[in-house]
């Protein structure tokens, strides 16, 4: 998944970012400068949601925080690569929406929804106004 | 991406086949009966006849016909047999590969010995099941191509022997599923157990095939033979895809497949229909 600012495509780069899987105890991302980030999607499930939230910081006295939640609607199918990888799950990304105030318009475009076993995929852009 | 390796695919497979084409020409057939001369009772000179010395005894030529083969006629007549052929190392590796059966047939013509026009037919049957998984595919595939004739003399000719090169196109109808495969996930901390549907799949490659033929007793023939498989590609695009696919092994995308051939094979007579021409 990728961050772009919408005015000039420009990848837009969050701040002090932490994401976490609902359900999970381990940070994906514990206060991470990023425009990308990787997010696992459940093997036997058809929806996986994460916690996210980044922090602007102001100046030495003010930040702000901006928590917001990821949903991923996806479809899993087991692959065979060989009898010495065995199994791995594919998925085809199905629809990806946002909650939270601050994502309210952020724009989705599912950029290549099968996921595979390819290391660094993009597969979903977020263009934000 | 895709796209760019596909064509990249198929440059290397005009480029192979520009290559057998090229080596076609390259070797020259050049018959025995051309190029050294028999004497009625079928003993070559082995040095130049300088007038007092005689033909070498013990180094003897048969002949394919009692009479010296006339350039216009050296090939001989159009067919030269028909040939159907049993494989018999896939079965027997069967043994020893886990169980995965395959077996195939083959019919081929011989064209003034030279060309071998061939189609090829099998199945597969492949039931792999571990403790992370329980694979099961099975299909059909069918092959067709033609073969060059590298050796065309006159022992070749008597026994149909043949050094043959060749191409295929092959195709394969397989259906696959997954069952019962654990996917362990780092993160969430799980070990799911997931099974898939029943898939189908029609997948394509292209073959060079180096083969040795030889005949063991009158209308009985053995063959050895290499294939090299390339290019395989599915007809529909899919990210999901068979893992083993009949006549051609393990798939994955751009993967170059060697394979090896032993097999049995029965010549339809054709001679015997020309002798008694020849007698009148």
């Amino acid at each position: 998944m990728i961050f772009y600012n919408k005015t000039d495509n420009s990848e837009h780069q969050f701040t002090l970012l932490n994401v976490k899987g609902v359900g999970s105890d381990s940070l994906l991302y514990n206060g991470a400068t990023a425009s990308k980030i990787y997010l696992p999607l459940k093997a036997n499930d058809d929806t996986t949601s994460f916690e996210c939230s980044y922090t602007v910081v102001v100046d030495e006295a003010t930040s702000y925080s901006y928590p917001f939640n990821i949903k991923v609607a996806h479809t899993p199918m087991p692959q065979l690569i060989s009898e010495e990888c065995g199994c791995v799950m594919f998925q085809t990304v199905n629809n990806v929406w946002f909650e939270g105030e601050v994502s309210a318009n952020w724009e989705v475009v599912i950029y290549n929804p099968n996921v595979t076993n390819v290391e660094n995929d993009i597969h979903v852009q977020i263009y934000i106004p | 991406m895709l796209p760019m390796l596909k064509t990249t695919y198929m440059y290397r497979f005009i480029f192979l086949s520009i290559f057998l084409c090229l080596s076609s020409l390259v070797f020259a057939q050049v018959s025995a009966t051309d190029s050294l001369q028999v004497s009625d009772d079928g003993y070559v000179p082995v040095y130049a006849d300088n007038g007092d010395s005689a033909f070498v005894q013990g180094v003897q030529v048969e002949a394919a016909d009692e009479e010296p083969v006339k350039d216009e006629k050296a090939k001989g007549p159009v067919y030269q047999g028909a040939y159907i052929s049993v494989d018999v190392f896939d079965p027997l590796l069967t043994l020893f590969n886990g169980g995965k059966f395959q077996f195939e047939v083959a019919a081929d013509v011989g064209l003034w010995h030279t060309l071998f026009p061939v189609v090829e037919f099998g199945m597969m049957y492949y039931n792999p099941v571990t403790e992370a998984y329980n694979y099961s595919t099975n299909g059909l595939f069918v092959r067709v191509g033609a073969g060059y004739n590298l050796i065309n003399n006159t022992i070749a000719r008597k026994y149909d022997h043949a050094v043959i090169i060749g191409a295929r196109y092959a195709y394969s109808n397989v259906s696959y599923t997954l069952n019962n495969a654990v996917i362990h996930d780092n993160y969430w901390q799980t070990d799911d157990e997931v099974s898939a549907s029943t898939r189908n799949a029609d997948v394509g490659w292209v073959e060079v095939v180096a083969m040795v033929r030889v005949q063991l007793v009158k209308s009985f023939f053995m063959s050895l033979g290499v294939r090299v498989q390339f290019f395989p590609h599915l007809y529909k695009e899919s990210v999901y895809y068979p893992t083993y696919v009949p006549g051609f092994g393990q798939y994955a995308e751009g993967v170059t497949n060697w394979n090896f051939d032993l097999s049995f094979c029965y010549q339809f007579p054709y001679k015997k229909a020309a002798k008694p021409e020849r007698n009148k």
